[in-house]
């Protein structure tokens, strides 16, 4: 994934704007979610915990009245004496039993038996209670206290309460005993939870005592119970119900309420559908949306990889079309100037190298024939030597030297081989002259070896000759060399008439044109300038009837460094 | 580093989500003094009012579980320590004894026993039969159990289930003169394809007439007849067995002192009497007055306990084999 995604900038657009998208929107969800379970949560807690306040408010009262009521019971002397009384129907005792349950008959029966469990008064009407046992259950446990003890039906449906009637001396006279059933807690208790609640009392061990849907009710307590003594959270997942408890302290029993959730699974998965559809419909959105700017964004950078791929082929020819105005914009431009100039370099490289072997050509061209000049030379060398002239054969020797030398393969010799070239020239010529003129060569050691083109000097040094000294009666030619910002300056003087001004000009302007004269001035500037760039070659300076100067710059090589 | 802040920002505000949603007014659950857990095989109109009794003198609260002995001493056994069980409440002589080792002993002077189990009531084996069905000749004891008449007739639970089942068995082998291959075969026939799990279900199969007769305890038939069943109980001729009901502590349990009280409970006066006037079951206090549906005159064999609990397995795969060979 994370290489998928950093494989192209496409990609981690599509990513990011994924993010952006989708993030929000699922925390949104969440969020938005949680508050509003939290609020209805805890809207219908709060509810249910004041119906619940209610109800144990009803019952407490109740009970507390219940209590008042066997308590005035068995205090009063008079059912104590109707108890011992052999004959024990009492209508006083009756009458006071009535008054005294007037308020709460409708919601239990009250009893009062005597010590072996006999029932003596009762309010009910229709049937009279059996007897009950003073050594197990409710009697047994009022026995052994002085309070109102209430503990639920052994059917599990109603509850009992029960106070012992003692006499001042403590002994059991009989017992004051209430039964609430299934009706009395009906009636106490409805109208005050709302109707998609139920209610649930349990007793001290959380056995039911009362609940309202009695079918569900029995299992809801058992699993309710098995959950408390598990210590887990109440709840019944499969009915979705929230149980909320308030404890009873008379009577130890517990009010649970059963609430339905509001958002029950069905509720959560239509609300966790919609999220995902909301979600579905985002993703969508988003991959529209940078499937779009992605397209706009890559389009230009991969047209401009392409494009450089082309170069790299070698494709100079290729142009980024362009429409746009901004960065990517301005890229492509630039990289079309780019290859442009490229183009154009590449160009003028091939070009000047075709001047190179252009001129090579030309000074191969004036050098004819060259192997049978020197086979010639050499038999006019052996001629002159046979015929004892020995003027012949030395210039002979020189001219075979001179002639070997130009068509020699190296293009370049170091200093002292080309100034023996030029005293061979200067002996051949000085034969021609008759004398007439003299050349000094004034050159220091250090320059001996310095790498000069081979045969540039024989061409000024003739173009001294021809054009300069060959007229008069004493000419006088100079060699010199010195070291100028690092470049060899050879110099040739003379004190011959000097170089036209049009010639002189198109020397120093360093012209191309190939004029007809001075053509070997010309090659040697422009060898010169080809091999070593612009900054070299020739200049002349010149003032007609006062002889010349001609300079020739190059670099120093020393013949060690140069290949 | 960003992915990884997103996902802590992410827990968080789920975590914020959860915490809100914490429960309020859970009643606090019972400490562990206050708790027994309960394996029993009786049926819940027997131990219900007891254990209610139990609970509200002793403020303790018990968590039944409801099986067959049988069943019941095997889910203990397999999950030896890790048992939530403290006390087992019912169970024949036989199978308490053959698993004594399970055992921890109630050591009280009152009980006179040092026995790793506790006997609380016993109620005699006794034959029923259906009025309505059976006229002449009623079955009056032990051999009429094999008699040709009742063949497929004989509601009789599945001795591996129910123990009173196998006292019956082993009581037939101990009684009886004869090859007890051929015993237990003869009584194999009559009993057909009869196969009920608790005693209970044979009075209930008796009365409503699927079987004619059957074998069940007296205190069950007595509280099917309190209910209107009509059938007709018949102590053996020759004699019946007490079938002991016993409790027996678990050892190395977590409730141990709990399940001493409950055992103190169980042999209470109060207790032992209720068990006579409400259960039908004769109690083992000798203080406490049977009424007058129990007849105290009963004659009982000499039953040998120790060797009814050796042969259990014996007796119980060779029973087994015959059932495979009925059936096929």
């Amino acid at each position: 994934m994370k290489a998928w995604i950093r494989r192209s900038f496409r990609n981690r657009i599509f990513v990011t704007i994924l993010m952006i998208t989708l993030v929000p929107l699922l925390l949104c969800d969440i969020i938005m979610m949680q508050v509003l379970l939290q609020r209805s949560e805890s809207k219908l807690a709060g509810q249910a915990k004041e119906e619940l306040a209610r109800l144990e408010g009803d019952f407490a009262n109740l009970m507390e009245t219940f209590s008042d009521i066997s308590e005035e019971l068995c205090n009063n002397t008079m059912v104590h004496s109707a108890l011992r009384r052999e004959n024990k129907s009492s209508h006083v005792t009756y009458q006071l039993l009535f008054r005294l349950t007037d308020d709460v008959r409708e919601y239990a029966r009250f009893e009062i038996m005597d010590c072996d469990g006999n029932c003596q008064y009762t309010t009910d009407h229709t049937q009279s209670a059996g007897a009950m046992e003073p050594s197990w259950g409710i009697l047994y446990a009022a026995g052994n206290s002085e309070e109102l003890v209430f503990c639920r039906e052994d059917s599990g449906d109603g509850m009992k309460a029960a106070r012992a009637i003692r006499d001042y001396n403590r002994k059991i006279l009989g017992y004051v005993v209430i039964s609430m059933t299934r009706n009395g807690f009906d009636l106490l208790f409805s109208g005050n939870y709302s109707p998609t609640s139920s209610l649930l009392l349990l007793d001290a061990y959380w056995h039911p005592v009362y609940l309202t849907q009695s079918a569900l009710g029995e299992t809801a307590a058992a699993s309710l119970r098995q959950q408390l003594l598990a210590g887990e959270k109440l709840s019944d997942e499969v009915r979705e119900c929230s149980y909320f408890t308030r404890h009873q302290e008379a009577t130890g029993f517990t009010l649970v309420l059963e609430q339905a959730r509001t958002f029950t699974a069905p509720v959560r998965n239509t609300i966790y559908f919609v999220s995902i559809v909301m979600g579905i419909l985002s993703l969508l959105l988003c991959l529209w949306g940078s499937w779009l700017l992605s397209r706009h964004l890559a389009e230009p950078v991969n047209r401009l990889d392409g494009a450089m791929k082309e170069v790299q082929k070698g494709n100079f020819d290729v142009c980024v079309s362009n429409s746009r105005e901004d960065e990517l914009g301005h890229l492509a431009d630039s990289f079309n100037r780019m290859t442009e100039e490229y183009r154009k370099n590449l160009e003028r490289t091939v070009e000047h190298q075709k001047e190179i072997n252009a001129t090579q050509l030309r000074m191969l061209q004036a050098q004819l024939n060259p192997h049978f000049l020197y086979n010639t030379l050499d038999s006019i060398k052996w001629l002159g030597v046979v015929h004892q002239v020995p003027d012949i054969a030395t210039i002979a020797t020189d001219l075979a030297a001179l002639l070997r030398a130009s068509i020699s393969g190296n293009e370049f010799i170091p200093l002292s081989e080309e100034l023996e070239l030029i005293e061979r020239y200067i002996a051949i010529q000085s034969i021609r002259f008759e004398d007439r003129f003299t050349c000094e060569i004034d050159i220091a050691d250090r320059f001996q070896n310095c790498m000069v083109p081979k045969m540039v000097l024989q061409p000024l040094v003739e173009n001294s000759i021809l054009h300069g000294v060959a007229d008069l009666e004493d000419g006088y030619i100079k060699l010199s060399a010195r070291e100028e910002e690092g470049d060899l300056i050879l110099s040739v003087s003379d004190n011959g008439c000097g170089i036209p001004p049009e010639i002189l000009e198109q020397l120093n302007n360093s012209g191309r044109r190939l004029p007809g004269q001075h053509l070997g001035l010309f090659n040697v500037s422009s060898i010169i300038r080809l091999h070593f760039g612009e900054k070299y070659g020739i200049s002349a300076e010149a003032e007609p009837g006062n002889g010349s100067v001609i300079r020739l710059r190059l670099p120093i090589q020393r013949e060690e460094t140069h290949a | 580093m960003r992915y990884v802040r997103g996902i802590f920002l992410f827990a968080f505000l789920l975590l914020a989500g959860c915490g809100l949603n914490s429960a309020e007014g859970v009643v606090s659950a019972p400490s562990r003094e206050q708790r027994l857990v309960i394996y029993t095989s009786h049926t819940e109109s027997v131990y219900a009012p007891l254990i209610k009794e139990f609970e509200e003198r002793t403020g303790i609260w018990v968590e039944v579980k409801t099986g067959g002995t049988l069943e019941l001493i095997e889910c203990i056994k397999e999950k030896k320590e890790n048992s939530d069980c403290d006390l087992l409440f019912g169970g024949g002589a036989d199978t308490l004894e053959a698993n004594k080792e399970l055992f921890a002993p109630y050591s009280k002077e009152r009980n006179g026993t040092n026995e790793s189990w506790t006997p609380f009531s016993s109620s005699p084996l006794v034959l029923i039969y259906n009025t309505k069905l059976v006229r002449n000749n009623p079955p009056t004891g032990w051999p009429d159990l094999l008699k040709e008449v009742w063949q497929g007739e004989i509601a009789y639970a599945d001795p591996q289930s129910s123990d009173s089942a196998y006292t019956v068995l082993s009581v037939l082998t101990q009684m009886l003169s004869g090859e007890e291959s051929k015993l237990l075969a003869a009584f194999r026939k009559n009993i057909g394809n009869c196969g009920l799990v608790s005693a209970e279900q044979a009075v209930s199969e008796v009365a409503n007439g699927n079987y004619y007769i059957g074998v069940t305890l007296e205190e069950t038939a007595l509280r099917s007849m309190q209910e209107g069943y009509d059938i007709t109980m018949v102590y053996p001729e020759e004699g019946t067995c007490m079938q002991v009901d016993g409790l027996a502590i678990i050892s190395g349990c977590a409730h141990e002192e709990n399940a001493r009280l409950f055992i103190e409970f169980m042999l209470e006066q109060d207790t032992q009497q209720y068990l006579a006037e409400h259960l039908n079951r004769r109690p083992v206090r000798t203080d406490v007055p049977l009424p007058e549906w129990l007849p105290e005159d009963i004659s009982c064999i000499s039953y040998d306990v120790s060797l009814g609990a050796s042969r259990q397995k014996e007796l119980l795969s060779l029973w087994r084999g015959l059932y495979r060979e009925v059936t096929e």
